[in-house]
């Protein structure tokens, strides 16, 4: 055990050293550093205080901070059991393998200790996070309501809402480390697991979606109906258990829900049996471990090197006895200069699986246009627009589906510097058939879409087009913005920095959309048809991009890609 | 003689498919054992299953009187690992790692004895406090097999060692081999490197699809071939040829 503690101290101290360790990084640390204390800290620790006269203090009302949570919960449950199932988590690594498993330390306690040190973090941030709101929410609700419930019972809440979240995530958790360790030790055939998952995974989406069709009355709160399903079978028992989550959270405002203890029984007895499980399981943990860590060292990979996504590529080509092959128009394309970049670049992206992002993303949205004219046909009275509105929230996170890749490809691009900075290019010229390629990619996905829900519902012409080009061209302006991060801050070998970086991709996600924000509110306020509005944001969002990729080129020039 | 190492019967699958099939050996103490093999003839498989890694299908492993699976961390305490790709953890410093190694290990003191001449001998002593991610392919080679003296192993089990060491530090590593042989300890080395192996090797197993192909001394082996003076490599390739 001490080694393992020593192990995990070290290597976050030795983390946050390195994040001090050149003018730059500090700088970067430092202001993420002070952008958190400044933004959660200081209202936190301020004194209570009743808001001052005519200030509007945004508060969550219990019922969205319930359905939040719900929603977070489903949403956990989900991704942690198709995590483990796809052999996704990054509680082992290489290292591991190498160095920690052939020493005598106890079997069960390395494979435990590292799954919940790792495995875990995402969820504990996670706690704390909604901890913090959910304090900063309970205590102004509480300040509004007269003779509300002491301050002291809003953080007992939260402090119960932390626990049982973490229960429960560490109980998902092993859940599906025993599903994997089962299929591994060849206990329970994969097809048999994934007809399981599947099963799961149609109850979760199917259930929400028959109570909505169901009971959803015209002019009625989304969420409303949503969390109404709590109270009726089969929802109210199907989640009773992310409920009690949800109810923990909320014991300063409506007191112990009888939810809470059953819950709380149900997530520890899952716990309890997944223990036993993984007791049963002991002599696989450390293969099971090897087939996480060889999982993520190959995506690892895959962002680094577009040489192993094409070597993999080939692989499974030549399994299926067929060449590498491309379009014929490229082959008969030979471009000079920076075209040959643009036309080097749609090559590998073609085998970089960028196609098949296109195929996925309007696959969805096919997917989610027939599910609204579905809705429509046994509801006819629900509210096209809200249903329509609703649908451009989904397609405009799916817009973010393309982040990881973008990343990957961006990242990769910086490697290909070593190559192409002694090419006779010009900087700007370079660093804009970078940016291209995968603009290209939400482009077309873009164009796709829009002409599949144009034909759908032809009538909101107007209003799909101005979010796809609002979409489309604030993502322009993100893949520049996130390749400036990058140029500044390319070192992401461990944690500490890869945090960092998601702390600025997420000032990214904000900055990217506000030349679109501002267009669409001036448009608002002149009444300007919403084609026009898409158009101005379109063209504001260019020339956002220009003196970006000119900022972008000045790095490229003094960028060492063997730093 | 008892043996340090007894492989018997050892089987492992993947997705169905043999790895390893019902292989046996002995490592006696004082004694090298090269295994050598083509790609994907087991080897590392092989040298995974025996370090307790991978868990086999069959067959038994003991390192001196401990049963691999019955007493797990005794046997385990008598082996050191050095694995074919280096992956020390990338954030600790050279010292910390070696320290980490020897916690594990409860060898401490056996540690603080011997870093300083560790550090000397593997010529890392300069890079001592730096961050492991920050070496290079072949310092972290040199890291790892440091590694695996800072407890009191008896048996060195070494997967493909020379690679990404320069001529002075492969000096080095065969000269703590022999080191280690006139000790006593059973050294179990993978390797592709034929003409190493012909020197340092006591006695050789070679492995084809999982299975043991040969096994004896180069001399042994070249009667099995039936050919004279020939070099092992020469030997090597007509023994796999002829089973393909």
């Amino acid at each position: 055990m001490n080694a393992l503690l020593f192990l995990y101290t070290r290597r976050f101290i030795n983390s946050f050293r390195r994040a001090f360790n050149n003018p730059g990084r500090t700088v970067g640390t430092l202001a993420i550093v002070a952008l958190i204390l400044g933004v959660y800290g200081g209202p936190l620790l301020m004194p209570s205080q009743q808001p001052p006269a005519g200030k509007l203090l945004r508060v969550l009302p219990p019922l969205e901070i319930a359905a939040s949570i719900l929603t977070l919960m489903v949403f956990g449950f989900l991704a942690l059991s198709f995590e483990v199932a796809l052999n996704y988590t990054r509680a082992f690594t290489e290292s591991d393998v190498s160095n920690l498993f052939p020493t005598p330390l106890p079997r069960k306690l390395v494979f435990q200790f590292s799954l919940f040190t790792k495995g875990l973090l995402g969820s504990i941030g996670g706690a704390l996070i909604i901890g913090y709101f959910l304090v900063r929410s309970t205590r102004a609700l509480l300040l509004m309501i007269p003779g509300g419930v002491p301050l002291g019972s809003g953080i007992l809440g939260a402090v119960a809402f932390m626990l049982l979240f973490i229960i429960a995530n560490a109980a998902i958790l092993q859940l599906g480390v025993v599903c994997g360790l089962s299929v591994l030790s060849r206990k329970v055939p994969k097809g048999v697991l994934w007809t399981i998952i599947a099963a799961v995974f149609l109850l979760f989406v199917g259930i929400p979606f028959w109570h909505f069709s169901e009971y959803s009355m015209p002019g009625g709160s989304f969420f409303g109906t949503l969390l109404e399903q709590l109270h009726r079978p089969p929802g109210s028992w199907f989640f009773l258990p992310f409920r009690a989550v949800a109810d923990c959270a909320l014991v300063a405002l409506q007191g112990w829900s009888i939810a809470i203890p059953i819950g709380v029984g149900a997530w520890a007895s899952l716990f309890v049996l997944c223990q036993m499980s993984l007791h049963r399981f002991s002599p696989w943990m450390y293969e099971y471990a090897i087939h996480l860590a060889q999982g993520n060292t190959k995506r690892r990979e895959m962002l680094k090197q577009h040489s192993y996504y094409i070597g993999a590529g080939s692989k499974r080509r030549e399994k299926r006895s067929s060449v590498v092959s491309t379009w014929r128009w490229m082959e008969r394309w030979t471009p000079a200069g920076a075209s040959a970049l643009f036309w080097r670049n749609l090559i590998l992206i073609r085998r970089f699986g960028g196609l098949l992002v296109v195929k996925v993303y309007v696959g969805v949205t096919v997917l989610m246009g027939l599910g609204i004219e579905a809705l429509r046909i046994f509801k006819p009275n629900a509210p096209l627009s809200e249903l329509l509105a609703f649908g451009g929230v989904i397609q405009f996170f799916l817009i973010f589906a393309f982040v990881p890749s973008n990343i990957a490809w961006l990242s990769q691009t910086l490697k290909r510097f070593e190559i192409q900075k002694p090419l006779p290019i010009t900087a700007i010229r370079t660093v804009f058939a970078e940016l291209l390629t995968p603009i290209l990619v939400v482009a077309i996905s873009n164009l796709f879409g829009l002409a599949v829900l144009t034909i759908l519902f032809p009538r909101q012409w107007s209003v799909l087009a101005l979010g796809y080009l609002t979409a489309g061209s604030g993502y322009m302006l993100m893949s520049c913005l996130l390749f400036i991060v990058l140029l500044f801050n390319p070192d992401q070998d461990d944690t500490l920095q890869r945090m960092l970086f998601g702390i600025f991709q997420m000032l990214v996600f904000v900055i990217a959309f506000i030349p679109s924000a501002v267009v669409i509110t001036a448009g608002l306020l002149l009444h300007v048809s919403p084609m026009i509005m898409g158009i101005v944001a379109l063209l504001t969002n260019c020339a956002c991009m220009y003196p970006l990729i000119v900022l972008a080129a000045k790095k490229y020039e003094t960028f060492n890609p063997l730093e | 003689m008892t043996a340090l190492l007894s492989i018997s019967h050892l089987s492992k699958y993947y997705d169905g498919i043999k790895a390893v099939d019902d292989l046996s050996f002995d490592l006696q103490p004082g004694e090298i054992v090269g295994l050598l093999g083509q790609n994907g003839a087991g080897k590392t498989t092989t040298l995974r299953c025996v370090c307790g890694i991978l868990r086999p299908d069959g067959g038994r492993i003991t390192a001196d009187e401990f049963d691999l699976y019955t007493n797990e961390s005794g046997a385990k305490r008598l082996m050191a690992f050095v694995p074919e790709t280096p992956n020390p953890y990338d954030l600790l410093t050279v010292r910390e790692h070696m320290k980490f190694i020897a916690m594990c290990y409860n060898t401490l003191e056996v540690f603080e004895n011997s870093i300083e001449d560790l550090l000397e001998r593997f010529e890392l002593k300069e890079k001592e406090n730096e961050l492991c991610v920050s070496l290079s392919k072949g310092m972290k080679q040199k890291l790892m097999i440091a590694c695996a003296f800072v407890h009191r192993a008896r048996i060195f089990l070494f997967d493909e060692p020379m690679v990404g060491l320069d001529p002075k530090s492969q000096f080095t590593l065969k000269t703590e081999l022999h080191r280690l042989r006139s000790e006593g300890a059973a050294l179990l080395i993978s390797t592709h490197q034929l003409d190493t192996a012909e020197k340092l090797c006591d006695r050789v197993v070679i492995m084809q699809q999982g299975k043991k192909l040969a096994e004896g001394s180069v001399g042994e082996l070249r009667q099995q071939a039936a050919m004279r003076d020939n070099s092992l490599e020469e030997v090597f390739l007509r023994l796999t040829e002829d089973q393909t």
